[in-house]
């Protein structure tokens, strides 16, 4: 019943119009290469060329003379890679430490809740910023970054899910088996759950998306690539009279984060479907 | 006890495993960061290195990691948080020093943010499904989807160049009239553009939180009792709908206090505001861990106190809420 679930969040009209948006922007990041072949830092042009001036550079170039649809087209790259891994470390761990909490209870169940309120306490951005600033900016530390606030939000829906599951006759047994709870939380419970917590994943990406911009936008992204926030950061200094060279990148972002969110709308009215 | 007097006391209790896990959390981080407040002071002061072993022995940064944490535990008992390092000065003072601008941002881009959310919200859930709806709640998707720094560098050049109407930076003009009702305007004026590009995303999550809450309140069988009884459109969709649908946005604000502190990180950045979210990033940017530490846990202090506020705030407007049998 999981594998049909993107299926028919596809037949709904947002998860439709989403999907394509974002398999669209996927292909053209793993395009981008081949599209718009060499180092997208290359000075290419006069600089401030307005968009549309030279067809060979179709959004114009930056204040270095360097072609701004490059910038944009292979700047999905480590935006999307960043927010994919953040979402997949986020989920990966929280539905882990979800089940685990649901299924064991006691001590376990406490220590891992109180440390989910702590860091949901903590604002997720300062919390980004303070890890970023220790680990450096790299992709592994935004990843890191990111994802160090987003388990929590899984991790509760998953153990309140396990906890519905937990007297359930399958689960029972595969304890009377004599088999240990941990492996029975991970290996039996949580591939039951594993449905509530992923109409979560558009939440996380969309989110993640957004923070490794604001990231990148204040300096603290990985300074080798060419990320949408870094390129709108670099703008910053000439939009005042070439507004184009900070509109491109954020549409761009605009685009994907809305496209996310038209999926994760279509999950979640394919998900209320399937539970009514 | 009074049913306030309950939920101030149980908030509190849970808040102490909070504060110890970041306090925790903020001490690894101490530990962790590359060099430590004498390095720093060392190469500010252009001191001898000789005397680094004195100094760390007299800050308590010698010893075990253990003496280290007891000594940091103390001084945050004591509310001290230490020198930073960019400023030259007590952590406190600096943090106490931007505070107020941070919350004043916070506190018109809520109202801001209510205030068209929930009207909004009320015409588009006053009739799901319609086109009206539709159109609303496609414009909430974009909101949510527009990232916050980046419109708020669009409306700077909008209004700093295209239509040069509304400050752009700072909160305060140089030239502005004295008196309390002219500092009060002026302020206002200049948290215009920063409150609209804090806000959007929030506008979107009020909309979306009534308009939920109103769905699911229009299948209620009071709705349809009441409607069977006669009593009036307006009567139905205010008293039986929009009321109850009004509680879940009250707890959407509370929840979401601390993304609008992360927020005020960027739109500050972006305005030019010395409040506490550029702290942040200025903390950051200095290498200066101190004040960054200073800023989490007075962030966290922040969420908590606010959520305390909402909780009682909810209590008196759900009487389940906090009663002694709950």
């Amino acid at each position: 019943m999981r594998d049909d679930l993107l299926g028919r969040a596809a037949l709904t009209a947002q998860g439709l119009i989403g999907l394509s948006l974002l398999l669209a922007a996927a292909a053209l990041a793993l395009a981008a290469p081949l599209l718009l072949p060499g180092d997208p830092f290359d000075i290419v042009a006069r600089p401030l060329l307005r968009p549309l001036a030279d067809p060979a550079h179709l959004l114009g170039t930056d204040r270095l003379g360097r072609d701004i649809l490059a910038m944009v087209v292979h700047g999905a790259r480590p935006s999307l890679m960043t927010a994919l891994s953040v979402a997949a470390v986020a989920l990966g761990v929280g539905m882990a430490a979800g089940a685990v909490a649901g299924m064991l209870g006691g001590v376990a169940d406490e220590v891992i809740m109180r440390l989910a309120d702590a860091v949901q306490t903590v604002p997720s951005f300062v919390a980004a910023l303070a890890v970023v600033s220790v680990l450096g900016p790299s992709l592994p530390g935004l990843i890191a970054a990111l994802a160090i606030s987003a388990w929590t939000a899984p991790a509760r829906v998953v153990r309140s899910e396990v906890l519905r599951l937990r007297g359930a006759a399958f689960v029972e047994s595969s304890l009377l088996l004599g088999r240990g709870r941990i492996p029975v939380a991970l290996t039996v419970v949580l591939p039951n759950a594993v449905t509530v917590a992923l109409a979560l994943s558009a939440v996380i990406v969309a989110g993640a998306l957004l923070s490794e911009a604001a990231l990148s936008f204040l300096g603290l992204g990985d300074p080798n690539r060419p990320s949408w926030g870094a390129l709108i950061a670099e703008g910053r200094q000439v939009m005042r009279t070439a507004p184009h060279v900070i509109i491109a990148p954020g549409v761009a972002l605009f685009v994907t984060v809305l496209a996310v969110s038209l999926v994760g709308e279509g999950l979640a009215k394919a998900l209320s479907k399937q539970t009514s | 006890m009074s049913r306030s007097a309950r939920i101030v006391v149980l908030r509190l209790a849970g808040a102490v495993p909070t504060l110890l896990i970041v306090a925790l959390a903020a001490f690894a981080l101490l530990e962790f960061a590359p060099g430590d407040a004498v390095d720093a002071y060392l190469a500010e002061t252009g001191g001898d290195a000789g005397d680094a072993g004195e100094l760390r022995r007299r800050l308590g940064l010698g010893g075990t990691a253990w003496e280290r944490l007891a000594g940091f535990m103390l001084s945050l008992g004591t509310l001290d948080l230490g020198r930073s390092v960019v400023f030259s000065r007590p952590v406190v003072s600096v943090i106490a020093e931007r505070l107020p601008n941070t919350l004043l941002l916070m506190a018109s881009t809520t109202l801001f943010a209510a205030g068209l959310g929930l009207l909004a919200g009320l015409l588009a859930g006053a009739r799901p499904g319609s086109w009206r709806d539709r159109g609303l709640s496609m414009t909430a998707l974009a909101f949510l989807a527009v990232p916050n720094f980046w419109l708020g560098l669009v409306l700077v050049v909008a209004f700093a160049v295209a239509w040069p109407l509304l400050p752009v930076a700072g909160l305060r003009s140089l030239n502005a009239p004295p008196g309390l009702a002219a500092t009060v305007l002026d302020t206002g004026w200049h948290l215009v553009l920063p409150t609209i590009a804090l806000g959007a995303g929030y506008v979107a999550l009020y909309l979306r939180t009534l308009r939920a809450g109103m769905i699911t309140a229009w299948q209620a069988d009071h709705v349809r009792a009441a409607q069977a009884r006669g009593v009036g459109d307006g009567a139905v969709l205010w008293r039986a709908v929009t009321r109850p649908a009004l509680l879940p946005t009250v707890v959407i604000a509370g929840q979401n206090i601390g993304t609008l502190v992360g927020g005020s990180v960027v739109v500050e950045t972006v305005f030019a505001i010395p409040g506490m979210g550029r702290l942040a990033y200025e903390a950051v940017a200095g290498r200066d861990t101190p004040l960054l530490l200073g800023v989490i846990l007075s962030a966290t202090v922040l969420v908590l106190a606010v959520n305390l506020l909402v909780d009682l705030l909810l209590a008196r407007l759900d009487p389940r809420i906090g009663a002694a049998d709950a």
